[in-house]
């Protein structure tokens, strides 16, 4: 391959699980079947009540199952990241999977370019489809075209940092159900970090019965709690800094 | 250019796509269509909240003319007009043409409002809308979570 070298950079993958035992599996395969293989997948099984853990355990190898009462995604990604020993962080979602480049790519970015002398960016995303999980009934729902075109996948599970930049931003905040990722990448961008995303699509996201249902915007307050907390700190930012925020009329 | 308001009109939020949360007379509202999200407070609030209720616009007017009467009251008109505009325009309202039967009559203003001090002056608030973290609200409702956990499989699959 032509990635970056293989001994410089040890990616730790964090899967959190609860309840996923019908997907997991798929989600760590698509981690090992990477083309720059990371040091460890540490499943983070969150309280599940059915095989999610046996399921991971029967990988072996590098995948590492990690059990915890339920708190939650966020808890359980933290979890993760506490318990691993990288200098680089991925998260995959259970439900997910990566194309087989992803970390390869990402890292290559990562890296940077010496001879440009742009400074290398600390926060690598890819693109995302979504596509249909197999067993969602296709009367069940509509699925409009659009879904399916790649987009920006400001996600988790399309993301690559370095340990240190992570500890920089912080944890993700644990008592949001929802919306945690939102609270963390207003941070990452209140800090101004050097973000970049790829063109390239490097994470399949998984639409099912489950996921669709928030698709369908039920319930969606906690979105706005969240980025409640994100306005209160630009106020204080703006207040310290005069920085403006990012203004639509 | 500005489109002329209809002091009857009603308006009231869309069926579904947007969410709103109030605290302490703050009101933050992210359209989750567009991924853009929006805060006022204040009297903005106040707007926001006689608004959503189904207070008709003109009504919303002369309730801010009796409750602020300090100083100011000519700019109350043009202000609410704006965030009707806003509102409509940002799809984060839409106008009640009557056509929902599950919609019911606005209550009365004083129930959605707290009292107010006499004699205050009108202050207009700010009305804020941000767009910076559009990638992530129109991708990150990713899990439903449940009692079946996140991500489960359809039901007898």
């Amino acid at each position: 391959m032509n990635g970056p070298d293989q001994t410089h950079a040890a990616i730790s993958v964090i899967i959190p699980a609860y309840n996923s035992e019908t997907y997991v599996g798929e989600a760590i395969t698509s981690v090992l079947e990477q083309t720059y293989a990371a040091v460890e997948v540490i499943v983070v099984d969150d309280g599940s009540t059915d095989g999610t853990s046996a399921v991971a355990a029967s990988f072996g190898g590098l995948v590492r199952v990690v059990s915890q009462a339920n708190a939650g995604c966020a808890a359980a990604r933290n979890r993760g990241v506490r318990d691993s020993i990288g200098d680089h962080l991925a998260f995959l979602d259970a439900d997910d999977l990566w194309n087989t480049n992803k970390l390869a790519v990402q890292l290559a970015l990562l890296e940077g370019d010496a001879t440009t002398g742009a400074p290398a960016p600390e926060i690598v995303f890819g693109h995302v489809v979504q596509f249909r999980s197999p067993e969602l009934p296709v009367e069940a729902v509509h699925l409009p075209e659009e879904a399916t075109e790649p987009i920006v996948g400001h996600h988790p599970g399309s993301m690559l940092l370095r340990r240190e930049t992570f500890d920089a931003i912080g944890w993700f905040t644990e008592d949001q159900q929802r919306g945690d990722f939102i609270d963390w990448f207003a941070r990452a961008l209140e800090q101004q970090r050097r973000i970049v995303v790829t063109d390239e699509v490097l994470m399949r996201r998984r639409l099912h019965l489950s996921n669709m249902g928030l698709l369908a915007r039920t319930g969606p307050e906690e979105y706005a709690q969240v980025l409640r907390r994100v306005i209160e700190r630009r106020r204080a930012a703006q207040r310290e800094r005069g920085s403006g925020p990012h203004l639509v009329e | 250019m500005s489109t002329e308001i209809d002091p009857s009109s009603c308006l009231r939020l869309p069926a579904k796509g947007v969410a709103t949360d109030i605290l302490d007379n703050e009101v933050v509202i992210v359209n989750l269509t567009t991924g853009h999200y929006f805060s006022t407070d204040g009297v903005g609030c106040e707007v926001w909240q006689l608004l959503a209720a189904g207070t008709p616009v003109g009504e919303v007017v002369s309730t801010l003319r009796d409750r602020y009467t300090g100083g100011g009251e000519e700019a109350i008109e043009p202000y609410v007009h704006d965030i009707v505009r806003r509102a409509l325009d940002m799809g984060l309202m839409v106008i009640d043409d009557g056509s929902d039967p599950s919609t019911t009559a606005a209550p009365a203003p004083s129930d959605i409002l707290e009292p107010a001090a006499e004699g205050q002056p009108f202050v207009p608030a700010v009305f804020l809308g941000f767009d910076d973290l559009e990638s992530l609200l129109m991708l990150d409702p990713v899990h439903e979570v449940d009692d079946k956990g996140w991500p489960h499989a359809a039901p007898g699959v």
